[in-house]
C-alpha cells in the first residue's frame, strides 16, 4: 500500500489543530461567564442572572457585552439601550470612556453601580463622586453590613437592602437615595468611628446612595446616568431581600420606557482561569476593531503590508538560456593609452624596424651616425623622436606619424 | 527526481495579502463586503492548493554524444509519468557555449502532450554538459508550483571545425629531409609482410613466396605494406593571453581549428602528426598516423583551455625530446606576450626542422573588441609584432601572419604556397 505524501500528513494534522483550537475556543466562549462575579450570566451568589432573567421576562433585549464597552460606538438605537456596569473590577479606558460618553450624548441611558471607586473613571464625567469607604447607617438587619434604606423615588417607594454600601458626592444631577442623618463613611476601613480623634471624613451626617444626572432626561429626550454605590444589591443573593428586586426592574423600566435593549457591560469583569484568558483575547480583538485610532493604524499597516508584498516580493523568475559566446576578453590593449615607458619601447621598436629592414646586425646598428640613421629613417619628426625623444603635436601626431612611416 | 521545491507566484502572494489584509479590515470597518473578498481570495487560494498536480520524469535521448563546431543536433524530452500529466513547464539545462538553434529549451506542455524537441547548435569545441531538466509542476490556477530537477547531465563532445584544404594543391614541399617511416596499411614497397596474391608476369622473382605455392600448387607472391616519410609535428599556443577576442572567435580557436583542419589533411596524406600543446602545462602527443592518431589530436584540442603562461621557450626546451630529426614543425600561435619565441625558433631551426609559424594576429582580434578603433597602444603593439615577424622571416621560419578577415582555408593555402 502506498503510504501518504509528507504534504498530505502535514495538511491532516494542520486541519486536525485547527478544528481543535476553534471547538475549544467555542467551548470557552459558550460556557464563559458562569463564574465571575455580578457577570449578567453568573449563576451563583455573587452572579446577576437572576436580575438578567427578570429583564428578558419582561421583553428586554438582554444582551451581554464580554469585550470591550467601545463597541458602544456601534450601537445604532442608543435612544432605547440601558448600559449597565454592575462593580466594575478595572477601571475603562480612555477609548472606552469615550465611546460611553458617546453613547450618551446620543440619547443612550447608563447604569453604574460601584462600591469601589473603580467606577470614579467613568462617573466624574458626569460631576459624581463614588466614596470610597463602607457606609454605617442606624438601619440595618442581622448586622450593620446590610443596611436597610427607604426609598421614594419617581419610580419606586419602599426598602431596598444594601450590603456594605459606599456613598456618592456629586456635583450636578440629582440624589435618589440618601442615608439618615446618623449615617458615617468608615473611611480607613478599621469599622470604628474615629472621626474625632482622626479627622478624616467619618463624621455623621446624610449620605447620598444614588444619584442620576440628568433627571429630566424623560422630558428632553437625552441620555442619562445613574449611579449606584452598592453594586451587590443586584446579586443574585440579595436582589430578592425587601425590595430590591422591584426597585431594580423599576430603575430599568423608568430608564427605558418603552422597552428596548439592556447591555449589561461583563467585559469590566475577571474571570479567572481558561476563561479569562479567553475573554483577554476576544477583548484585545474587539479593542483591536473597536479603538479608533487603532482601526486607522492597523487598517493602514494591513494595506501598506499588502503593496509591500506586491512591492518587494520577487515572482520565480522564467529560466532562459543564458549563452556566453559574446563574452570578450584583452590583453595586450588593457591600458589603450601611451605610458613614458611605452615612448621609450616605441623609440626601440622604430630602431628595430630600421635594422630588420635594412637586413643590419645589432652590431652594425651600433655602428651608426645620427646622420646615416637620419637618412634610414627618412623621417625629420620621426629621428628628432629617436634622437631627442621631442615630437610636435602630441602623442596621437607622433603615432600617425609612425603609422605612415611603418606604412612606407 | 530530487528533492522539490514550493515556489509562490506573486499572484499567489497577491491573494494570500488580499485575504489576510480585507479579513483585518473587514473587522476594523465591520465590513460584510470585505469579510467577502477575503472569502473569495482565501477559497482561491485554498482550491489552488488542493489541486495537486501528478508527477512526472523526464526522459531525454540524442541522436549522438559527439559533434563539429557549428552542426546542429536535436534534444527529444519525452515525459513520463501516471494519470494526466498537465501543466509542466521544463527547462533543460544547456551548457552556455551552445546555441539553441530551433525550438527552445524551455516549452509549457499542455495537459496530454509528452513530448518536446528543440535543436542545439554547438559553436564552440569543448566537452559540453546538457541537462538535467527542471520541472516546474503547475496548479490548474497558475498560482503555485513544484519545482525539481529530473533526468541525467549528458556529455556532448564537440570537436573543433575542420576545413579541407583544396584537393590536389596539398604537397608538402622539402619534405624528406630525414623522414620517419611510417607503416600505412597498405599495398606499398616497404618491408612489413602484408599479405600473399598471385602472380603476375611484372611481379619480380625475389617476392614470390615458395613456401606458398608449394602449398598450393601455383604461384603466389608476398605483398609489403607502403611506407610514408614524413612526420610533422604541432606546436599549438594555449595560453590565456591567446584569448583575446571574442570567445567564439580568438587566436586560440583559430589555431585549434587549423591545426585540426591540417592534421586531418596530412593524416589523409599518410603522414604521421603530432601535437604538442602549452599553456597551464606542456601536453605532448608522440607522431602518430592514422585514424587513431586524428581522433587523439581531435580529442586534444578539444580539451585544451586557454589559460596558463607557459612560454614557447620552455616548451620546445622541454618537447625536443619528441621531435623527429629535422621534422617539419607548426608553431600555431598569436606570438603575444612571448619573449621567448626568437630564442626557440632559433633552437629549432638550428636543429634543422622547418619551420612555418601560423599566427593569428592577436593584436588585430583585440583591436576587434575596441571595435576597431585604432588605440595609442595598438600602433606600438603593431610594430613590435611587424618587427618579431620580419626578425622570424630573416631567421628562416616561414611565418603566416594571419589577419582575423581572412579564414582558414585562407591560412591553409599560405601554408602549401
Amino acid at each position: 500500500m502506498k503510504s501518504p505524501s509528507l504534504g498530505w500528513t502535514w495538511s491532516v494534522i494542520g486541519a486536525v489543530v485547527i478544528t481543535l483550537l476553534i471547538g475549544t475556543e467555542i467551548f470557552l466562549i459558550a460556557s464563559m461567564g458562569s463564574g465571575s462575579d455580578l457577570s449578567s450570566n453568573g449563576k451563583e451568589w455573587k452572579g446577576a442572572s437572576k436580575f438578567s432573567v427578570e429583564l428578558e421576562k419582561r421583553h428586554y433585549d438582554v444582551v451581554s457585552l464580554l469585550t470591550t464597552p467601545s463597541l458602544l460606538y456601534e450601537e445604532e438605537d442608543a435612544d432605547d439601550t440601558l448600559f449597565i456596569s454592575l462593580g466594575p473590577e478595572r477601571a475603562y479606558t480612555l477609548t472606552e470612556l469615550h465611546a460611553i460618553d458617546k453613547f450618551e450624548s446620543r440619547g443612550g441611558k447608563i447604569l453604574l453601580a460601584d462600591d469601589t471607586g473603580i467606577g470614579n473613571s467613568l462617573s466624574t464625567r458626569f460631576e459624581v463622586n463614588f466614596i470610597k469607604g463602607q457606609l454605617y447607617d442606624q438601619n440595618f438587619i442581622f448586622n450593620p453590613d446590610l443596611v436597610k434604606f427607604n426609598v421614594g423615588t419617581p419610580f419606586f417607594n419602599g426598602f431596598i437592602l444594601m450590603n456594605r454600601p459606599a456613598s456618592l458626592t456629586f456635583t450636578s444631577g440629582r440624589a435618589l437615595i440618601a442615608s439618615t442623618s446618623s449615617a458615617w463613611v468608615d473611611r480607613n476601613g478599621n469599622g470604628i468611628n474615629d472621626n474625632i480623634t482622626t479627622n478624616i471624613g467619618e463624621a455623621q451626617g446624610i449620605r447620598y446612595l444614588s444619584v442620576i444626572s440628568d433627571p429630566d432626561f424623560r422630558t428632553e429626550d437625552t441620555g442619562t446616568a445613574l449611579f449606584i454605590s452598592d453594586p451587590s444589591l443586584f446579586m443574585n443573593g440579595m436582589i430578592e431581600m425587601e425590595g430590591n428586586l422591584e426597585f431594580a426592574i423599576s430603575l430599568v423600566e423608568y430608564l427605558l420606557p418603552e422597552g428596548g435593549k439592556v447591555v449589561f457591560d461583563d467585559s469590566v469583569h475577571s474571570p479567572s482561569g481558561s476563561d479569562g484568558v479567553v475573554q483577554g483575547g476576544l477583548r484585545g480583538i474587539a479593542f483591536l476593531t473597536s479603538d479608533v485610532n487603532l482601526k486607522i493604524v492597523v487598517g493602514s499597516i494591513a494595506v501598506l503590508s499588502m503593496l509591500a508584498i506586491g512591492y518587494l516580493y520577487e515572482s520565480p523568475r522564467k529560466p532562459h538560456h543564458d549563452t556566453i559566446l559574446s563574452r570578450t576578453g584583452v590583453a595586450e590593449l588593457i591600458e589603450p593609452e601611451l605610458l613614458q615607458t611605452d615612448l621609450d619601447e616605441l623609440k626601440k621598436a622604430v630602431l628595430e624596424r630600421v635594422r630588420l629592414s635594412n637586413g643590419m646586425a645589432i652590431e652594425d646598428m651600433g655602428k651608426l651616425s645620427w646622420d646615416e640613421l637620419k637618412l634610414l629613417l627618412d623621417n625629420k619628426e620621426l629621428y628628432k623622436f629617436i634622437r631627442k625623444g621631442k615630437y610636435h603635436g602630441g602623442t596621437e601626431k607622433l603615432l600617425l606619424e609612425v603609422m605612415e612611416w611603418q606604412g612606407k | 527526481m530530487a528533492r522539490e521545491m514550493n515556489r509562490f507566484t506573486l499572484r499567489a502572494m497577491g491573494y494570500s495579502s488580499v485575504a489576510v489584509a480585507s479579513f483585518i479590515v473587514a473587522l476594523v470597518l465591520s465590513s460584510e463586503l470585505f469579510l467577502a473578498a477575503s472569502l473569495i481570495s482565501a477559497t482561491i487560494m485554498l482550491l489552488s492548493f488542493s489541486m495537486y498536480p501528478p508527477r512526472a520524469k523526464v526522459e531525454r535521448s540524442l541522436p549522438k554524444k559527439i559533434l563539429f563546431e557549428e552542426e546542429e543536433m536535436e534534444v527529444s524530452i519525452d515525459m513520463i509519468g501516471k494519470g494526466q500529466i498537465g501543466n509542466i513547464e521544463i527547462f533543460d539545462h544547456v551548457s552556455p557555449m551552445m546555441e539553441i538553434s530551433k525550438g527552445s529549451n524551455l516549452a509549457l506542455l499542455a495537459p496530454g502532450s509528452v513530448k518536446h524537441h528543440y535543436s542545439i547548435k554547438a559553436p564552440l569545441r569543448g566537452f559540453h554538459k546538457i541537462g538535467p531538466t527542471t520541472l516546474r509542476r503547475w496548479d490548474p490556477m497558475w498560482l503555485w508550483f513544484k519545482e525539481g530537477d529530473s533526468g541525467n547531465k549528458e556529455s556532448v563532445t564537440v570537436f573543433p571545425e575542420m576545413f579541407p584544404g583544396r584537393s590536389g594543391e596539398l604537397i608538402l614541399k622539402d619534405l624528406k629531409y630525414r623522414p620517419g617511416d611510417m607503416i600505412l596499411r597498405r599495398v606499398g614497397m616497404g618491408k612489413e609482410f602484408h599479405s600473399i596474391r598471385d602472380y603476375t608476369t611484372t611481379d619480380p622473382y625475389n617476392t614470390i613466396n615458395w613456401k606458398a605455392t608449394a602449398k598450393t600448387g601455383r604461384l603466389l607472391v608476398n605483398q609489403y605494406e607502403a611506407e610514408s616519410v614524413t612526420d610533422i609535428m604541432f606546436i599549438v599556443d594555449s595560453r590565456l593571453v591567446s584569448r583575446v577576442g571574442t570567445i567564439r572567435d580568438n587566436p586560440a580557436e583559430r589555431s585549434v581549428r587549423f591545426c585540426a583542419s591540417l592534421s586531418s589533411e596530412l593524416l589523409k596524406r599518410s603522414n604521421r602528426v603530432g601535437l604538442i600543446i602549452y599553456g597551464t602545462s606542456v601536453t605532448v602527443m608522440k607522431s602518430k598516423g592514422g585514424v587513431t592518431a586524428l581522433d587523439q589530436i581531435l580529442h586534444m584540442l578539444t580539451d585544451s583551455t586557454p589559460a596558463g603562461q607557459i612560454n614557447l621557450g620552455a616548451t620546445v626546451t622541454y618537447s625536443l625530446p619528441y621531435l623527429h630529426p629535422n621534422c617539419p614543425v607548426f608553431i600555431i600561435s598569436a606570438l603575444n606576450e612571448d619573449p621567448s619565441v626568437r630564442d626557440a625558433l632559433k633552437q629549432l631551426i638550428g636543429r634543422g626542422h622547418k619551420v612555418t609559424v601560423v599566427s593569428p594576429a592577436g593584436v588585430e582580434f583585440e583591436r576587434g573588441v575596441y571595435e576597431g578603433k585604432i588605440l595609442p597602444k595598438y600602433v606600438l603593439k603593431r610594430i613590435g609584432r611587424d618587427n618579431m615577424i620580419l626578425d622570424l622571416r630573416s631567421m628562416g621560419a616561414k611565418v603566416i601572419d594571419w589577419p582575423p578577415g581572412n579564414d582558414i582555408v585562407w591560412a591553409l593555402e599560405e601554408v602549401w604556397k
